[in-house]
């Protein structure tokens, strides 16, 4: 489920709730999206050349992506971090898991 | 972890992006920036401003530079703000454009984000957030205040 990331009001009053992306941390309006079903990043983006917005859902991070711009999997912390680190923004670590020993 | 504020203005155009306002952190601090409130102070008039909030790597060379307002008790901040009218634009990094809006120039218009969900500004140097019109459909004087923390 969306969590509410802030809002917006205008003339003081409450507007609209916004969501935060998983991957650009960017804020945009929480509101339901026209087109419904499921579409590859690919798909999304020819959607989105028509005019139509497209929001997404990362399941490794478990939450809204802000648009097929945004459809790889870097969290924006990551983003940050390498930034910070001088390495290029879509720099994923490769987190690999070995035993400690090996019976033959 | 303290609050600032910085208040800029501008007189907008229809045909050229403008900066309002600009924060720039700096090498030792990841500021996170909390809210933006938007309102012209033009003679009102059905017109409308789109405004992006944009990352930067350098901080440009603004009209002027007030000092960061201290919201309650802490130290003075490390980032700068810049106002005015820009000699030369910040920098703005093509696509990273985390917050954009559309205004009616009748109203004024505010973001926020809950606490962790700012947006974070990179502890290097230049990087910073600029709040600026995109697309006007007339030169009329806005004002803008950014508030982060770091």
């Amino acid at each position: 489920m969306m969590k509410e990331a802030g809002g917006i009001e205008i003339d003081g009053k409450a507007a609209a709730a916004t969501c935060q992306c998983s991957h650009c941390g960017g804020h945009f309006p929480f509101k339901p999206i026209k087109a419904g079903g499921l579409f590859t990043p690919e798909a999304a983006r020819v959607m989105n050349s028509r005019g139509v917005t497209m929001r997404g859902w990362c399941s490794r991070c478990n939450g809204p992506v802000c648009g097929p711009r945004c459809a790889e999997c870097i969290p924006w912390q990551r983003k940050l971090e390498n930034v910070m680190k001088g390495l290029p923004q879509d720099f994923k670590p490769i987190l690999v898991s070995v035993p400690r020993s090996v019976d033959g | 972890m303290s609050c600032y504020s910085g208040i800029g203005s501008a007189t907008l155009s229809t045909s050229a992006a403008v900066t309002v306002g600009g924060m720039t952190g700096s090498t030792s601090v990841v500021p996170r920036v909390y809210e933006v409130i938007v309102g012209s102070y033009d003679t009102p008039a059905d017109q409308c401003t789109q405004f992006y909030l944009q990352r930067t790597t350098a901080a440009g060379t603004p009209g002027s530079s007030p000092t960061p307002q201290l919201l309650g008790l802490g130290r003075a901040a490390t980032s700068t703000f810049g106002s005015g009218t820009y000699s030369v634009e910040p920098t703005y990094t093509s696509g990273e454009v985390p917050v954009q809006f559309v205004c009616h120039q009748r109203n004024t218009f505010k973001w926020w984000a809950f606490e962790g969900r700012e947006i974070f500004v990179p502890a290097t140097s230049g990087a910073g957030l600029g709040l600026k019109s995109v697309d006007s459909t007339q030169a009329d004087d806005w004002h803008g205040t950014v508030f982060w923390m770091e």
